[in-house]
């Protein structure tokens, strides 16, 4: 995990200072000898003051500050870093065919205007005439539109899901709208990998090659959180359909949607 | 032994920190530096297709394959779907936007005021004063046209309120005329603005500017030579149209990317043919004139078919570099030049980077741009770069043949030493008026030949097609391309370790034939495009 790193490197970096660790014995393991004592003094120095400086091993690669403790002057080298592609937002185009191919062909529209097309130059597209490079952060004003693009769609889902058959809805692929947390938890759970699948491209579930909708618990903390979404909603609605288009907007809104 | 000790305590702390973190399950997953095959596939699809892949897809990936399968992707590098992003991603080099660009003339355009029976009649108010003799006001537009005994259409007085005031003109009436943009349908024109005829009585060519001061010329047969509505915009679209034509055929049927520069297909319309046959005469600062085709080739397709048709150009075409997008968006030769130089060989001609030495006050202004100090870098670079469009007119997007236009024309340069009037093609396409002695060498040339030395005259009659093949053969294009390529997949600028797989991809890209695909291909089944941070 990414912070129990932090935290290691931290605690490691803590440990290391606390013990007067040095870059000499760690490299050589070689005791430092010391020399007969000629004593320094550093005027200006706002720590050191005019304390005596033992003058050991001192090179150009190290140095003594006082009696106890020994840093190195040179940095360390830099950890080459394996080339790699950056992760990215997806462009309004890219976005716009994902939200139809993930909802089975709804798009954000208003009085028949396709509104990423409207807020193209809002959204950073650019055209070439006045504004001549994309902007692909996912900026505020990104997340704002996206928000309410997910709230329409997933409000246009529910509302086409009603009317589908069980066979061809998207949302309520395998829990049907009157399924609860308290009568049919597998159902949800089961649902809930599906829908991570189709919206996130499994991409939420690392290394999970055997995953399918049978066998949700395989999924574990990840899907957890979804769980714990799905219930919330449940109880503060009442109401498993308000759930599930929480669930849709949220997936929508989740990194793993318009990341890549 | 301290260091054992460090180690046993931090062990003991990361693992009771690991213990205690509240929420772990809920905390972000670390990234994996490799992609999964579904995070692959998910990519590759939006990249290639700029889709999400369907559930099937997944479902297919997860139960019967190990990875994405390499058939996979090469039906996606054959896709229309790629085409699409691909042309897409060609528009950020050639910033093929027309929005900026007049074309054709306001004076054309058709205006519509309801008559008393609640239908519309057309006419142009910008060209009431010669027809009527007063600003703006239509014809009688309750009353149809009256002819007098030699055909003539004639007039009436009526009074017009305007802001308050009541002024009388000489108005006529109005005749029923089928337009182009709508053929099936048939429309009240007022009668003057509805003449027929491309040449007026008194001889006033009716297809350019000049007619518009000729109370003879009128719009011509089905009002061709003018416009209303959305059709006044359609021309621009149908030219940026082309452009991405151009560039998908390329894409599509897989020709080697070179031909995207040295093509000689372009795409026509119903709406462009139109205006390339009965508007190109009307012109507002830009011309496409002379037409750098034979008219003859335009297909005989009405206004109204917005279908595109192929069609074949002249040798000295040069793909999408001349064709009238791009020059009408660039509209003078240096910036066509440093358009391509930086979109397609990564190196726009730039000042040194520690910046302009300081320039002598008192020195006297060089007029030469290559030699100028302060304009020298970029212009020794730019300006025989430049000289590769010296045929093909600025401001417009016409082509001025060696035939029409040689080098130098003795009338050019007699009017242009004695202060003769000088033709409109000497005064536009010809160094006509010497500013400085230096200069003065040049009276008579074609304006593209001014300050060439004579290494670099021999640019302006090959055309952009030389300047094409010579970045191909010095590998500066095949290594732009495959740069630019590999950023926009990596959606980040490459750094200078990186420059050895840049050449190693331009390598290969040239041992495909140049075949974008291929780039592409090799771009995203390699390691890096995997490793995702």
């Amino acid at each position: 995990m990414k912070m129990p790193r932090i935290v290691a490197s931290s605690l490691l970096s803590l440990a290391l200072v606390s013990f007067g660790c040095d870059s000499a014995e760690q490299t050589s393991n070689q005791p430092v000898e010391p020399k007969s004592p000629t004593v320094l003094e550093v005027d200006g120095d706002p720590f050191l003051g005019k304390k005596p400086i033992e003058q050991g091993a001192l090179n150009e690669t190290t140095a003594h500050h006082n009696a106890f403790s020994q840093v190195s002057l040179m940095p360390k080298p830099p950890v080459e870093e394996a080339p790699y592609r950056n992760r990215r937002r997806m462009d309004l185009d890219q976005l716009n065919a994902s939200l139809k191919t993930v909802s089975d062909g709804l798009e954000w529209a208003i009085n028949g205007q396709n509104q990423f097309e409207v807020l193209a130059s809002t959204l950073g597209k650019p055209d070439f005439n006045t504004i001549t490079s994309e902007d692909l952060d996912p900026s505020a004003m990104f997340l704002k539109f996206l928000n309410d693009a997910s709230r329409d769609i997933c409000f246009q889902m529910v509302e086409r899901d009603l009317q589908r058959t069980t066979s061809t809805r998207v949302l309520f692929k395998h829990a049907t709208p009157e399924m609860t947390m308290v009568n049919n938890a597998n159902a949800i759970e089961i649902n809930l990998v599906y829908l991570l699948k189709r919206f996130h491209g499994m991409s939420s579930v690392a290394s999970c090659d055997d995953c399918d909708e049978d066998t949700p618990n395989a999924l574990g903390a990840e899907l957890q959180q979804w769980v714990w979404l799905y219930q919330a909603a449940e109880h503060v609605s009442s109401s498993p359909v308000d759930a599930w288009r929480t669930v849709c907007v949220a997936l929508i809104n989740h990194p793993d949607f318009y990341m890549y | 032994m301290r260091i054992l000790f460090a180690a046993t305590l931090l062990a003991t702390l990361v693992g009771s920190s690991e213990a205690s973190v509240p929420n772990e399950a809920l905390m972000c997953r670390p990234d994996e530096p490799r992609m999964d095959k579904f995070a692959y596939l998910r990519a590759l699809s939006l990249d290639i297709r700029g889709d999400v892949p369907t559930y099937e897809e997944y479902a297919e990936l997860a139960k019967n394959y190990s990875d994405v399968p390499d058939a996979w992707i090469e039906n996606w590098l054959s896709s229309e779907a790629f085409v699409e992003r691909a042309v897409r991603a060609h528009r950020s080099l050639v910033w093929n936007n027309l929005e900026a660009v007049r074309l054709g003339n306001y004076r054309q355009n058709f205006r519509r005021i309801r008559a008393s029976d609640n239908s519309f009649v057309y006419y142009r108010d910008r060209q009431a004063a010669v027809y009527r003799h007063v600003n703006r006001p239509p014809c009688d537009v309750d009353r149809p046209v009256e002819y007098d005994s030699a055909g003539r259409i004639t007039t009436w007085a009526k009074d017009f309120v305007r802001n308050g005031e009541t002024y009388t003109a000489q108005v006529e009436g109005y005749v029923m005329v089928s337009p182009y943009w709508a053929p099936n349908t048939s429309i009240r024109v007022c009668a003057f603005d509805a003449q027929l005829g491309d040449v007026s009585a008194s001889g006033s060519d009716c297809r350019t500017n000049g007619g518009f001061n000729d109370a003879g010329c009128g719009c011509g047969e089905n009002l061709n030579l003018c416009r209303y509505g959305s059709n006044v915009y359609s021309e621009r679209a149908s030219l940026e149209r082309d452009v991405e034509l151009r560039i998908a055929d390329v894409i599509r049927n897989n020709r080697p990317y070179t031909e995207m520069f040295t093509s000689r297909k372009a795409y026509v319309n119903g709406p462009l043919v139109h205006f390339l046959k009965y508007h190109i005469g009307f012109t507002s600062g830009t011309s496409l004139e002379p037409l750098p085709f034979d008219e003859a080739n335009l297909p005989d397709i009405p206004f109204t078919d917005y279908n595109y048709y192929q069609i074949d150009l002249p040798a000295e075409h040069a793909g999408i570099l001349t064709s009238p997008s791009f020059l009408l968006r660039f509209q003078t030769n240096r910036a066509r030049a440093n358009r391509f130089f930086d979109a397609f060989m990564c190196s726009p001609p730039s000042p040194p980077s520690g910046g302009l030495p300081a320039q002598d006050p008192n020195a006297r202004i060089e007029p030469d741009l290559q030699l100028r100090d302060g304009c020298k870098y970029c212009h020794a670079l730019l300006e025989p770069a430049a000289a590769h469009w010296g045929r093909w007119t600025e401001r417009g997007s016409g082509f001025l043949s060696a035939d029409q236009f040689p080098p130098t024309r003795a009338d050019c340069e007699e009017c242009g030493r004695t202060g003769q009037a000088c033709s409109q093609e000497c005064r536009l396409h010809y160094v006509t008026q010497a500013f400085t002695p230096e200069e003065d060498q040049y009276i008579g040339m074609l304006n593209a030949y001014q300050w060439m030395k004579p290494s670099h005259q021999r640019n302006v009659e090959l055309g952009p097609k030389f300047l094409v093949l010579t970045s191909i053969v010095d590998a500066r294009f095949p290594d732009c391309t495959a740069k630019r390529a590999l950023e926009s997949l990596l959606g980040r600028e490459t750094n200078t370790a990186e420059q050895q797989w840049i050449k190693d991809l331009s390598k290969d890209f040239l041992n495909s034939g140049y075949r974008y695909r291929d780039l592409v291909k090799a771009i995203v089944t390699s390691d890096i495009y995997r490793r995702i941070r």
